[in-house]
């Protein structure tokens, strides 16, 4: 056989063999083939939803896949993820796992990591993955409070147009310093609150726009929102005892008038709406533990 | 402008809710509610609102009556008992000892026999984690290793309890005192900070310090319990 | 009318002895090209030349066919893809249909016509010869000199070919996903890795084995159901080339079971 036939053979399979390695190479060093894969247990109320091989997404990139999954001794489902090492510090401590499953599309693990000085996650924790299944649904399960939230702002808004029509009334009919001061400082605040509001609203865009911006921090919004209406419902407090006092201090002058019997029906039902709410939010603020009834 | 504002705070509160709503499991209505009263009562009883401390500690037994969980209502009794100890009063720790018996766990016994003072009946290991390095100084009758422990605690309540603890049973100096001060004051427990400026008069008093005695009594005046 | 059902059976029953002693056959080989005996100076000098033919004297042709085939094919695909909406699905397409089924079914039709054939040809004139008689009186093995080189060199030259003619459409892909999506080599490689399972790969690689396997095995199988009268080799040659055929359908049917159980 010619020698030259041998080494065109042989520099045929040498490049072949080269160029196809060199190929597959560099596709499994893209699929993250050579670096050092960290599995992470996740924990879910229901497995509904999860398959083996689903992605877990960060900002749109896959960092993860779903390896299995298995039932716990205490009726959780344990997800075990694999997180290739250049990808782990996307996952923080501070990190939400959020199920979403699309009207349309592939259902995926999306990740949200706000505080990137958080530490990293560690494959000893097993953080909660949330469910989000879609937002018909939640919007369904808002409703109600909406419209609680509609007639809250109503009342406020009527409170405050009375009050300020009322102002000198009461002041000559109740001749006392004290409750008229009250009432003033209530006005005033409705200001302040205002401006507070104003505060919160300009995080709205953000919070839209970005599900996972400080949301449970202590600055977080639903701890402010908390705060607000906690403020409301104390001026309204002290502004209904001022009013328990005024029949005592001007007898039947004032009871005849109707109104603050009108004002006092409109602040009852604030104060019961503003209440409702109030309730509703802390046992929707996801910081369970601090709910918990502890000794000091 | 008034409905631009309003719609804004409609779809803000929506976005809280569905985000928040989705996430947790609901807290049943008697624990919220129960909690929020007796962390009212902290506060109002710290400030001195007693009035209003006692109205809210009665709603936060009532809530917490629903449930019937004798381990929860205890734990409220002790609040009550342990808050004293912060205003340095006296205290009414009476209705804990009559459920006593209906507890099976042993941690509430010994935060009982920590607030009382009674030191021998504590078993470190079940006290809550915040106070063992407290407790631990205060057997050894350390008064610096108290401080420093006093220092570390997180919880602003806890280190005034530990500090009325460390005041009663005489283990204490100026440090432990302005300590308890400074996180009332901070906090404004205005109740609270004028029986500690109290206590730091006395002590100035003790050691023969006048001119600083008088010149607390002043700052007690400045501010004076009454509205 | 019997005639017919005659006619029918006996073409199955043919059909089935054909299969099963083509079945027979590779067995048989699978297990001497596993003997030791068999990797000497001389089936090694064999192998090398039947490389030479098969894969690197068409290598230009190879190359050629699949630069047009391959920039064609991309083309259409991508544009196809871009018009209906299936952008999301590129990798997907790429990978599943680009690589795992046209590139091997591709280069698998063009070895078959070019080696397939040659082999057969090859082996029905050395029958006619009395060329393959002779090596068996000097006791000569002619599986180890003839048959298991050209075999072996069946498969490894489908799996290089392969992989080349994978690269090339691939490297078109990459332009046109250029051209097309104005996608950079970073989202590419990242959709196409994305793409990519071990199974399909492995699926790839032993289908591209049977494939090499048995384009060289029919050919051989059938130059030796040559007789000594010369007209008999086209007729060897032309059958061949049919069970080559409908071997090549049978385990593209397999591979794709294989890959959607």
């Amino acid at each position: 056989m010619p020698r030259n036939i041998e080494i065109k053979v042989g520099i045929f399979i040498i490049i072949s063999v080269l160029l196809i390695g060199a190929s597959v190479g560099y596709v499994a060093y893209k699929k993250d083939a050579f670096s050092k894969v960290y599995t992470f247990t996740f924990m879910s109320k229901s497995g509904d939803g999860f398959s083996e091989g689903m992605p877990l997404v960060f900002a749109g990139f896959k960092i993860g896949t779903v390896d299995t999954m298995a039932l716990s001794d205490k009726g959780t489902v344990l997800i075990k993820i694999n997180i290739p090492e250049r990808h782990i510090k996307w996952t923080r401590k501070s990190s939400i796992f959020i199920l979403e499953r699309p009207l349309i599309g592939q259902p995926r693990i999306v990740v949200y990591t706000d505080e990137m000085d958080s530490p990293v996650l560690s494959t000893d924790m097993a953080p909660e993955i949330f469910h989000v299944d879609s937002i018909d649904e939640a919007i369904h399960k808002v409703q109600p409070l909406l419209t609680k939230i509609d007639r809250i702002l109503d009342n406020v808004v009527t409170i405050s147009s009375k009050l300020s029509q009322k102002e000198t009334l009461m002041e000559m009919a109740v001749g006392d310093k004290e409750s008229v001061s009250s009432v003033n400082e209530f006005l005033q605040s409705i200001d302040t609150m205002g401006r507070r509001l104003d505060t919160i609203l300009s995080k709205v865009d953000t919070v839209i726009a970005r599900t996972d911006q400080g949301l449970y921090g202590s600055d977080g919004l639903v701890v402010l929102l908390r705060t607000v209406l906690t403020d409301i419902i104390g001026k309204l407090d002290r502004l209904n005892s001022v009013i328990d006092d005024i029949p005592t201090v001007t007898g039947q002058v004032v009871r005849s008038t109707g109104d603050l019997d009108n004002l006092r029906k409109d602040i009852d039902d604030t104060i019961h709406a503003v209440q409702e709410l109030l309730k509703d939010i802390d046992k929707m603020i996801p910081m369970k533990k601090e709910r918990e009834i502890n000794v000091p | 402008m008034m409905t631009g504002r309003i719609s804004k705070v409609i779809i803000f509160s929506a976005a809280v809710l569905i985000l928040t709503g989705c996430f947790s499991k609901a807290v049943p209505d008697w624990q919220s509610t129960g909690f929020s009263h007796l962390e009212s009562f902290k506060k109002e009883f710290l400030s001195g609102d007693d009035e209003r401390a006692s109205r809210s500690f009665e709603k936060a037994i009532v809530e917490i009556k629903k449930s019937g969980r004798v381990d929860i209502l205890a734990k409220a009794y002790l609040t009550r008992c342990a808050v004293a100890v912060a205003a340095l009063e006296k205290g009414e720790c009476g209705e804990y000892l009559q459920i006593r018996d209906l507890l099976q766990d042993r941690k509430e016994d010994t935060y009982y026999a920590f607030i009382t003072g009674n030191r021998g009946k504590v078993d470190e290991r079940l006290l809550p984690e915040g106070y063992r390095p407290f407790f631990h100084a205060l057997t050894v009758g350390s008064v610096a290793d108290i401080n420093k422990a006093l220092e570390a605690m997180e919880s602003p309540l806890s280190r005034v309890i530990a500090a009325g603890l460390s005041i009663k049973q005489g283990i204490f100096d100026e440090t432990t005192i302005i300590m308890a001060i400074d996180t009332a004051s901070y906090q404004g427990w205005k109740k609270t900070l004028v029986r500690y400026l109290e206590a730091l008069k006395a002590l100035y008093e003790r050691n023969g310090e006048k001119a600083r005695a008088e010149r607390v009594q002043e700052r007690i005046n400045a501010m004076s319990l009454k509205k | 009318m019997t005639g017919i059902v005659e006619s029918i059976g006996g073409g199955a029953i043919s059909a089935m002895s054909s299969f099963r002693s083509t079945i027979f056959a590779a067995a048989v080989t699978i297990f001497k090209a596993f003997n030791k005996e068999i990797c000497n100076s001389a089936s090694f000098s064999v192998l090398i030349s039947q490389i030479y033919f098969t894969a690197v004297e068409i290598l230009p042709m190879f190359i050629a066919i699949s630069v047009l085939l391959g920039t064609l094919v991309m083309g259409i695909l991508f544009q196809t893809i871009k018009e209906i909406g299936l952008d999301q699905h590129l990798g997907r397409i790429l990978v599943g249909f680009a690589v795992t089924e046209l590139s091997p079914f591709v280069t698998v039709l063009l070895l078959a016509l070019r080696s397939s054939s040659a082999i057969n040809t090859e082996i029905a004139v050395m029958k006619v010869n009395r060329e393959i008689d002779t090596l068996t009186a000097f006791r000569i093995d002619a599986d180890r000199y003839l048959f298991i080189p050209r075999i072996v060199n069946g498969m490894i030259s489908l799996v290089l070919l392969n992989g080349l003619f994978s690269i090339i459409l691939v490297t078109s892909g990459l332009i046109f996903s250029k051209l097309i999506f104005g996608m950079g080599l970073a989202t590419y490689s990242q959709i196409l890795a994305g793409s990519v399972h071990l199974s399909d790969s492995i699926i790839l690689v032993a289908k591209c084995l049977t494939f090499g396997f048995f384009i060289t095995l029919i050919p051989i199988l059938s130059g030796l159901r040559a007789t000594y009268d010369v007209t008999t080799i086209p007729v060897s040659v032309l059958h061949g080339m049919i069970r080559v055929f409908l071997a090549i359908i049978l385990i593209e049917v397999l591979s794709l079971v294989a890959r959607f159980i």
